[in-house]
């Protein structure tokens, strides 16, 4: 019986690694080596070659959205593609895949072989895909300056330097913000107005976004909210203290050993006996003795923004930005107010790799991917495209320059409206819509120019070798985690309790690891 | 004439199953009224089976968004109906084989069957056998063909009733009689198995109605194939993504407001749900007789 | 030596002639042998992942080989005997409990006479019909802190102290097991009713001549002849018992921290681990690891059954 089996078994495998085993050829460029005369851009050479010989390559490019492919896609791509094979000699497909099963759908793909060529990275994470071998290393025969010069020229040398792994570019960056405002909670004008609170004249910019505040206002204000509306909860909670709600710096995406003080220091130090860590969650454990948050809040999966939209719940805690008041309003579904604890804007090093786009090892021409992202990157009106749709159909110009629906349209019959114009090549160089400002992306730049910068800016932590240490933290934490960020738990107690866990988890082994990996990082990037 | 144990074991019965009847109906209600129930209500209330404000934003915001809810619909039909009756066909017809005890080689079988059970390849190889060689992605056999077998369970569960319910004697009566194999099993077996053939079509039903995950790993490009519990599942997961994400998010107008974020989910439910409520009754009453008591006698 | 070959051929002719008389059968298992070759075996090779280190540009069976090194997440932890514990616990009350629950229901609906036994055959198989994810949220619609139904309506109705359902993890046990008997009892009634119903009502109609009681009838037909039934169900149950129902571990507890200790299972232990790793070769060790353990017990088990009860046991 059992060698039946094991003949059965094996002549499955051997269909199986036959088919399977043509997946696996290295990427090889279909576009023969072009020969360029001296002073002629290859860029230029190798779409006149293209034009000339009538065989156009065909480009598919993949990112996610909320609602899988929209139904005005074909025509979208028929205008894109009409550009680009007038352009590039270059055929187009964006295929949209949702964010439910981006992960898994992109990651089968890219195993499996099939036609993809350029795509958004994040949901895999950038060090993971790179590790699985699924991202094309652009520097390959100067890929990307001799057809991405656009690209090269949209951002600081540096910039770069932070995507590198192991001295190689893998990734290539997008344009939206890049810092955070620490610590911002935002309550209900309403609420404010009720408590006779005069935020009016604490403006201090000319946008009149933000105020700037510390701790005990807020909790003055808190007070008097709980007071004045006693069957309102005061405050709507998130596990996100840290991660918007202070500048501690969670490098490699994770809280197992962070920068403290990243802007001056190297030093992997551990988050959880730091002084932030406990004040943070100290100040949600008073508010929550005090009666300021839902008993339910610990089971409750709500967003925290349709919890304050339902009219029960009175602030919540973000991370601000510019333009961030009119969004927050709008989900919030009420002008908001936004209080900064913390003065200065933050660029914490996760950002910098956490939206790129790769290039697919496997694809067939990696310098007509290239050259596509570095359009996307620079055409305004392939930008536009991409972000908004088609002008008329999906969005008509005001008369002061913004965009906003045709007469008719709106968000849920639109056919071709996506809100994640952030994971896209260049959303700075599309229309802006209404109710933001028209400098918004100049006030943007500016912001993550301004920031206080990580030094650790472009470092990732290869989590792969150390799979059992973080699999075991991660599910102490995550039994920790609400209760101390929700404010159910005292910190005095609980978070001693808690490191004795995660110590025996393996905590200090897996900080020194990422300590290890900093340090060899910095030396690289020649960072000190 | 009823003896006095009976009735008692009959009032018995019947208090027992209306308990449990009514335990999985209450949820029910619950589900219902929470999906008509105003979504910031419930954010403020909670459930309720007297909603204070009601509510049919959810299910308009379904119908408005999900554009193509009714032929959603339309592919689950089909799907669950061919679906079923090709998975009854094979696992029939294998069970039937393996369950005859002189069969050479049913040890063998049985057991490379149920050997499925515990072991499979994983989802990526699996993924990459249909794609590659079968070349099923985007297409109807895409979300056909992974489910259908559910489980080697389903062929072991019937082959066991072939074994103890189906007399040997019978189907012997049968072959001297000068039946062909095929005819025995046609005329003979397959009758006497209706009532678990209906019991595992019944549940090969409910797997193809309520599968969403093949969509997911086989549908890309072609999502007019998607069922409804497919369309259902990644507009949930997608609201989950999106109100989680919105921090992203920079322009002003982005709809998020607007979205029932809560009561949607339990719409979404009811929808999924109701068209088999529906239409349970009658095929309980025309096509599954075998499976009530009395249909068939042994 | 010749001798016996001699012996052999005859035999050997035999077992052709048998599977020549067998042929039609052969060919009614075809359409499903084939299926499950495609849909099971072929992609069956990929089981090496959990012993790669996987990379596209290699290929999956390219890849460096990792040795045991994908297994040691399951291993080397302080929370290993917790998690496999609490996997086994429960599955072992599970397979007992919804054995016992849906006979009996099983048994009572197929002694009932009014027609509305249909409809509550029916009824109790709509929790079945509903997503886990659902039944999650009606369970928070109940044992919400603020405004759940029990907090709300019956402890206040008591003057009891309101509970923090999802903070005291002493009540999980009962909700995870009472979560899941709800929601399989009308699945699992059936598999036994449709057993039932095949049974040869002679035997019944015998003992009802003999003055046989209900209960006896229960007892020495009923009951018997369910044996390898239940046999069966609890070897596939046990082939099974390193894996838990996600859904009812993770979000019918609502993820909730406090009650891990209670909660937390191999899967999802894995899954906590694996959603930020997102490896495949973990997943697929993971994987091959509990499929490994259910393959040796039902093995066991059912060497045990034969022992005792050959026409019982699974092959």
């Amino acid at each position: 019986m059992l060698k039946k089996l094991c003949a059965a078994l094996l002549s499955a495998g051997m269909i199986l690694a036959i088919a399977g085993g043509c997946n696996n050829s290295p990427a090889a460029s279909s576009t023969s080596p072009v020969s360029v005369a001296e002073g002629e851009d290859p860029a230029e050479a190798v779409i006149a070659q293209r034009k000339e010989s009538g065989q156009y390559p065909k480009i598919v490019m993949s990112a996610y959205n909320w609602t899988g492919s929209p139904a005005g896609i074909d025509r979208i791509n028929k205008l894109i593609n009409d550009i680009t094979t007038e352009d590039l000699g270059i055929e187009f497909e964006l295929l949209w895949l949702d964010s439910a099963s981006y992960q898994q759908n992109i990651r089968m793909m890219l195993t499996s072989g099939e036609k993809l060529d350029l795509y958004q990275v994040s949901p895999l994470g950038y060090s993971t895909a790179v590790s699985d071998g699924f991202c094309y290393d652009l520097d390959t025969d100067d890929l990307i300056q001799t057809y991405g010069k656009g690209v090269l020229e949209g951002f600081d040398e540096h910039e770069f330097d932070a995507i590198r792994i192991g001295g190689k570019l893998y990734g290539l960056p997008n344009k939206r913000d890049l810092a955070i405002y620490p610590a911002c909670i935002m309550i209900g004008e309403e609420y404010l107005d009720g408590i006779g609170f005069d935020y009016d004249s604490l403006y201090e910019d000319e946008y009149k976004e933000m105020i700037f505040t510390d701790l005990d206002t807020i909790n003055d204000i808190f007070a008097q909210l709980h007071e004045k509306y006693p069957d309102k909860y005061v405050f709507s909670t998130a596990p996100n203290l840290i991660s918007q709600g202070s500048s501690v710096d969670l490098i490699g995406g994770d809280n197992f050993g962070v920068l403290l003080d990243p802007a001056n220091s190297l030093k992997v130090e551990n988050l959880f006996e730091s002084e932030i860590f406990y004040e943070r969650c100290n100040m949600v454990y008073e508010w929550n003795k005090l009666g300021y948050i839902s008993q339910d809040a610990i089971s409750d999966d709500t967003a925290v923004s349709a919890r304050v939209k339902s009219g029960e719940y009175m602030s919540m805690l973000s991370q601000g930005k510019p333009g961030y008041k009119t969004q927050i309003s709008g989900e919030c579904g009420r002008p908001m107010v936004v209080f900064c604890i913390e003065e200065e804007a933050f660029r914490p090093s996760s950002t910098t790799t956490s939206l790129l786009w790769c290039i697919n090892q496997n694809s067939e021409d990696p310098v007509a991917a290239m050259q596509i992202y570095n359009a996307f990157f620079t055409d305004p009106e392939l930008s536009n495209l991409i972000c908004w749709g088609e002008e008329g159909k999906e969005y008509v110009k005001t008369e002061d320059g913004h965009i906003t629906f045709p007469e008719g349209v709106d968000s849920q019959n639109s056919e071709y409206y996506n809100i994640v114009n952030w994971e896209l090549p260049n959303q700075f160089i599309a229309h802006v819509w209404e109710g933001d400002t028209l400098d918004i992306w100049d006030r943007t730049e500016e912001f993550n120019k301004n920031a206080v910068q990580s030094k650790a800016i472009g470092f990732t932590f290869d989590k792969s070798a150390y799979s059992a240490q973080f699999t075991a933290l991660s599910n102490v934490y995550d039994e920790y985690e609400k209760q101390l960020q929700y404010g159910f738990a005292d910190p005095a107690t609980t978070i001693p309790e808690m490191m004795e866990r995660l110590n025996a988890a393996g905590l200090q082994e897996y900080m020194q690891a990422k300590q290890e990996a900093l340090d060899k990082w910095a030396k690289e990037a020649g960072v000190e | 004439m009823r003896t006095r144990e009976e009735k008692i074991f009959q009032v018995i019965g019947h208090i027992v199953m209306i308990f449990l009847s009514l335990s999985a109906v209450i949820p029910m209600i619950l589900l219902f009224m929470s999906s008509i129930t105003d979504n910031d209500t419930l954010i403020q209330n909670g459930y309720s089976f007297i909603p204070e404000k009601f509510s049919l934003y959810a299910y308009e915001y379904v119908f408005k968004t999900g554009n193509s809810v009714i032929k959603a619909y339309g592919v689950s039909i089909l799907l669950t109906a061919v679906g079923t009756v090709l998975s009854i066909t094979i696992t029939t017809l294998l069970a039937y084989a393996i369950s005859k005890k002189s069969l050479p080689a049913r040890g063998v079988l049985t057991f490379l069957v149920f050997f499925t059970m515990l072991f499979n390849g994983g989802l990526v190889p699996t993924y990459m056998n249909y794609t590659t060689v079968f070349g099923i992605k985007d297409t109807f056999l895409g979300i056909l063909l992974p489910n259908l077998v559910t489980s080697g369970f389903y062929i072991l569960l019937m082959k066991s009733y072939f074994v103890t319910s189906i007399p040997t004697e019978i189907l012997e009566a049968a072959y001297i009689d000068g039946a062909s194999e095929f005819q025995t099993f046609s005329k003979v077996a397959f009758p006497l198995a209706k009532p678990i053939i209906a019991t595992i079509g019944l549940f090969a039903g409910i797997a193809y109605w309520n599968d969403w995950q093949n969509g997911y790993v086989y549908l890309t490009r072609n999502t007019d194939l998607y069922s409804i519990q497919n369309l259902l599942n990644r507009m949930i997961q997608n609201i989950q993504y999106l109100t989680q994400n919105s921090g992203n998010i920079s322009n002003a107008d982005v709809g998020l407001a607007s979205i029932p974020s809560v009561s949607v989910r339990m719409a979404m439910a009811v929808i999924g749900v109701l068209p088999v409520l529906i239409l349970y009754p009658f095929i309980q009453g025309n096509f599954v007789k075998g499976i009530t008591l009395g249909g068939v006698k042994g | 030596m010749a001798r016996a070959q001699t012996i052999a051929v005859p035999k050997k002719r035999k077992r052709l002639l048998a599977v020549k008389k067998h042929l039609p059968l052969y060919l009614m298992a075809l359409p499903g042998l084939a299926y499950l070759f495609i849909n099971n075996y072929m992609p069956l090779p990929g089981l090496v992942l959990a012993f790669k280190n996987f990379n596209a540009r290699k290929g999956i069976y390219g890849s460096d080989w990792a040795g045991l090194e994908n297994f040691k997440f399951l291993f080397s932890t302080q929370d290993a005997f917790i998690i496999t514990r609490n996997t086994l616990l429960y599955n072992l009350v599970f397979i007992v409990l919804n054995a016992v629950c849906a006979i009996a229901v099983a048994i009572i609906l197929s002694e009932l006479t009014h027609k509305i036994k249909k409809v509550y055959q029916s009824v109790i198989l709509l929790p079945y019909m509903i997503s886990m994810v659902i039944v999650s949220y009606l369970v928070f619609g109940f044992l919400s802190p603020e405004n759940g139904f029990i907090n709300k309506t019956i402890l206040s109705a008591l003057n009891i102290e309101p509970i923090s359902w999802y903070m005291e993890k002493e009540y999980w046990p009962f909700i995870l097991v009472f979560v899941n008997i709800w929601k399989g009892l009308g699945y699992n009634s059936i598999i036994y009713l449709s057993s039932i119903i095949g049974f040869d009502r002679s035997y019944y109609e015998a003992a009802l001549i003999d003055g046989a009681s209900k209960w006896k009838q229960i007892r020495y037909i009923t009951l018997p002849l369910l044996k390898p039934t239940i046999i069966m169900l609890s070897l596939l149950a046990i082939g099974r018992i390193f894996y838990s129902d996600f859904g009812l571990f993770y979000q019918v507890p609502m993820n909730s921290g406090a009650l891990y200790a209670v909660t937390n299972t191999i899967d999802t232990y894995v899954y906590r681990g694996l959603l930020e790793l997102g490896d495949i070769s973990l997943s697929a060790a993971a994987g091959f690891y509990q499929s490994l353990v259910g393959f040796v017990l039902v093995l066991t088990t059912n060497l045990i059954v034969r022992k005792i009860d050959p026409e019982s046991s699974l092959f």
